[in-house]
């Protein structure tokens, strides 16, 4: 690992204790695509602050930085999917400046025979670090773009249809589901949207919405004709990490066999399962509950989960910003944001 | 016109013959229908037609399984039905007056040669203050017919009747019979169907309060003020209510009694439920019927007050601790193989089950869910307080994180319909579907009272107004657990058959 000298050090740990403490304060979890933008900020940072010789060093910087922050913050699989999203991003850059903008680099996905051949050629060299540091500080800027455009690629993914009676969950904190269903309504017609809250009685959804609590899903779900529901991480298997009682909904769906579709960008997408963030749990859990109860309660474990793991055959379509992908298919979009080299080792 | 012979009504042959020989133009085939006359023979086919009229009323009014065979009710009804029938009738008449009208214009062409006759036969009619024959159909005709007879009963019935429960008042002094009598007077005596006689009972609450006898405020009071959490607790009140709507009544003939208790009885029910217009919520629905049915054996058999009330504490115990214990009993085993135990709201059975569960240390881990937080699930908490140590409170956004290894769902519920469907506070569809996807038993705990022969569920009840039901269907239950034994919910009829909470009872 490349050697920092000590104010660098100082200042980047600043940001990274920075960045850690912003993902644990909230009481409540920002949405997705803020934390990716403050991911991509803090890496930015560290291209620019931190120091490295080689390719080599520049990965393992980014690795210590990504294992301190998942460490403190093991729920938000974001922030990994775009730290490994940035190390891609940082093998390519070598690549380029190794081989020329020119040529073609090599796929990590082509086949053994051309991977072996292709290892020949470059023979493991290595681009020194002043010259990557520029030309990736493009390309990871590249990202903040796309994070940008991923909501209107998603929207304009056009799934609703006229006379449509539309389910959705967790419309207040998935600003790209409200964005989505705003677009949609300036050019269809819906019949309804239903907009399902956790809470009796609770009406802050849009204006455009009907609000109706949880519990009364089963019973609407007869008019309903599609579902749509926002996707915190999908894993490769299809099934998805969703705000808590998507399971309820999706199993309520399927029964009545009414299509759910997920709204899931890029970075959403992660490389492998990981169990943690199912078992991540709302801070608040006890708010709402009666001061009386404190004594009975003492004991007692408030359950109140954030996520909850939709199985792939509940699921009918994700749609992402590349268009809309079959649960089943989920897999083969990580090779375009993953270098295989990063997935060895479980982070 | 051979087809409409063949339709022709029993009742009435000789009337029709004369009919068919002026036939109307064949473009009218249903106002040249046959047609009763009733000037003919006035009174076998009206008190044939008043007989069938009064059984479709009181079919139609027994879903509470009220026995409607008391005088006032049956006054009632036919009022009521004389009131829509007239109503029906003159807007019939108006309706064809309009299209006679209208033929006549048009109806040059008709045919000539059967002009004089019709025009005859309407001045007949016309002379009777009746609509012209061939112009009505059928069923109007009848209708019309029906009213006029059913009216005549009814205000014969209702004169007596009323003559008859003005001695009752006097006798009992009270002042909401009067006024439930002063309603049924009203109806009967303009049945004319467009004033406010016509309803029974004032929809207004306060007049429906003083409709019900003293005895069963509290209850009314109680449900009014939102204040009912449930079934069972409705029940219970109910029948410390009949307690004392029991105890306070009195009569001087001890024959009557019985008729007379279940007369004042029925009054009551007619305010609460609006005149049968929401039903009573399914479980007290059945305690009303045996009730009804002990009350009128009163005065027979050598029954007494004495034995109705101790009728009423033998239920009581046997709807209530016996029930929950023998629940309780049939579950230990199963609670004591299970990890852990999931709830969804309140249920006095289901917390029964736990309480004796917990004592008998059988009981490891507890999980209560509620459709929001701070819900009627809180309760099992607070009762459990000193009994639990482990135990996990949740909305229903938990409802994907609480199944694990060896969970058993237990639920109370409101009724068990005869279809093996069961009604559940809403919610608990979506618990039972996250349970059958975690391979999680679902056992639904009710008592043989809670069974009823009903296959359709109700979306608003008496007293209880408007409550969120779900619909569980059969193949989301694992088992019911009845005082009688472990069921499969297809068992739902033969419970009702060994109790005799069918119909048929």
């Amino acid at each position: 690992m490349a050697q920092v000298d000590a104010p660098a050090a100082h200042d980047i740990n600043e940001i990274r204790t920075t960045f850690v403490h912003n993902l644990a304060k909230g009481h409540t979890r920002e949405n997705s695509l803020k934390i990716a933008q403050a991911t991509v900020n803090y890496i930015r940072r560290i291209i620019a602050l931190e120091k490295y010789e080689n390719i080599e060093d520049l990965l393992n910087v980014l690795r210590t930085h990504l294992r301190y922050s998942i460490s403190l913050a093991p729920t938000e699989l974001v922030v990994r999917n775009i730290f490994l999203i940035a190390m891609k991003l940082a093998r390519e850059e070598n690549m380029r400046v190794l081989v020329g903008v020119d040529k073609e680099v090599g796929n990590p996905y082509d086949s053994l025979n051309t991977l072996w051949k292709a290892e020949e050629n470059s023979a493991n060299a290595s681009a020194t670090g002043k010259k990557m540091r520029k030309g990736l500080a493009a390309t990871i800027k590249e990202i903040l773009v796309e994070l940008d455009s991923s909501r209107e690629l998603i929207v304009s993914r056009a799934v609703l249809q006229l006379n449509d009676t539309v389910l959705t969950y967790g419309v207040s904190s998935s600003p790209t589901l409200r964005f989505f269903l705003e677009s949609a309504r300036r050019t269809i017609k819906m019949r309804q949207i239903l907009s399902v809250s956790s809470q009796l009685d609770d009406h802050s959804g849009p204006d455009f919405t009907s609000s109706i609590s949880l519990r009364d899903v089963a019973a609407a779900m007869t008019d309903v004709t599609k579902v749509l529901l926002p996707v915190s991480v999908v894993f490769p298997d299809g099934s998805a990490l969703m705000p808590a009682g998507s399971l309820s909904i999706a199993h309520a769906a399927a029964r009545h066999a009414v299509p759910v579709y997920g709204l899931a960008a890029f970075y959403k997408i992660a490389p492998y399962y990981s169990a943690d963030a199912a078992s991540a749990v709302n801070a608040q859990a006890g708010i709402g509950l009666p001061v009386k109860l404190a004594d009975s309660l003492r004991h007692r474990v408030i359950l109140s989960p954030v996520f909850d793991v939709v199985p792939a055959h509940l699921l009918s379509l994700y749609i992402s910003n590349s268009g809309a992908v079959l649960p089943s298919h989920m897999y083969r979009l990580i090779a375009d944001y993953y270098h295989p080299e990063d997935l060895t080792e479980e982070l | 016109m051979g087809k409409n012979k063949g339709k022709s009504q029993g009742g009435s042959p000789s009337a029709n013959t004369g009919n068919q020989q002026s036939p109307k133009s064949s473009e009218k085939p249903k106002q040249s229908e046959p047609v009763a006359a009733p000037a003919a023979v006035p009174d076998a086919p009206a008190a044939a037609n008043v007989e069938q009229i009064t059984e479709q009323v009181n079919n139609l009014h027994l879903q509470n399984g009220e026995e409607a065979n008391r005088d006032d009710v049956m006054a009632a009804r036919k009022a009521k039905a004389a009131a829509k029938a007239e109503k029906a009738a003159k807007a019939a008449a108006k309706k064809e007056a309009d299209a006679a009208a209208a033929a006549a214009k048009a109806g040059g062409e008709a045919s000539t040669a059967a002009e004089p006759k019709q025009n005859n036969e309407e001045n007949k009619d016309a002379e009777r203050g009746g609509p012209p024959q061939s112009e009505m159909s059928k069923e109007e005709i009848l209708a019309a017919r029906k009213a006029k007879a059913v009216q005549q009963r009814a205000e014969k019935a209702a004169k007596a009747e009323g003559k008859h429960k003005q001695d009752q008042t006097q006798q009992l002094g009270q002042k909401e019979d009067l006024q439930s009598k002063s309603n049924l007077k009203q109806a009967s005596s303009s049945p004319n169907g467009n004033e406010k006689g016509v309803r029974f009972v004032a929809h207004d609450q306060k007049e429906t309060r003083d409709s019900i006898h003293n005895a069963f405020k509290p209850l009314f009071d109680r449900c009014e003020s939102g204040d009912c959490e449930g079934p069972d607790e409705l029940c219970l009140h109910f029948m410390e209510c009949a307690r004392q709507f029991i105890s306070q009544f009195t009569w001087d003939n001890e024959e009557q009694l019985g008729t007379m208790m279940d007369d004042s009885l029925s009054m009551t029910l007619k305010a609460i439920t609006q005149t049968d217009r929401y039903p009573l919520p399914y479980a007290m629905g059945n305690v009303v019927r045996q009730l009804r049915k002990e009350i009128m054996q009163v005065g027979r058999n050598a029954m007494t007050k004495r034995h109705l009330l101790e009728w009423l504490d033998d239920s009581e115990q046997q709807y209530f601790s016996l029930a929950n214990s023998a629940i309780s009993q049939h579950l230990q085993g199963k609670i004591a193989a299970a990890t852990k135990i999931i709830t969804y709201d309140w249920c006095p059975v289901v917390n029964h089950v736990l309480i004796d569960s917990k004592t008998k240390g059988s009981l490891k881990k507890l999980t209560v869910l509620d459709a929001a937080k701070n819900g009627p699930g809180v309760r099992h908490l607070t009762s459990l307080a000193d009994h639990m140590g482990y135990v996990e409170y949740g909305d229903l956004t938990a409802v994907g994180s609480i199944f694990e290894r060896g969970s058993l769902v237990l639920l109370g519920c409101s009724a068990v319909l005869s279809s093996g469907r069961v009604c559940l506070p809403k919610g608990a569809f979506q618990l039972s579907l996250v349970a059958r996807a975690a391979n999680v038993p679902v056992l639904i705990l009710a008592p043989t009272y809670k069974f009823v022969d009903r296959a359709q569920a109700a979306s608003r009840f008496a007293l209880l107004g408007k409550t969120p039901l779900d619909i569980l269907p059969p193949d989301l239950i694992t088992a019911i657990v009845t005082d009688i034994r472990l069921l499969p919910p297809s068992s739902a009829p033969a419970v009702l058959k060994a109790k005799a909470l069918d119909d048929a009872n």
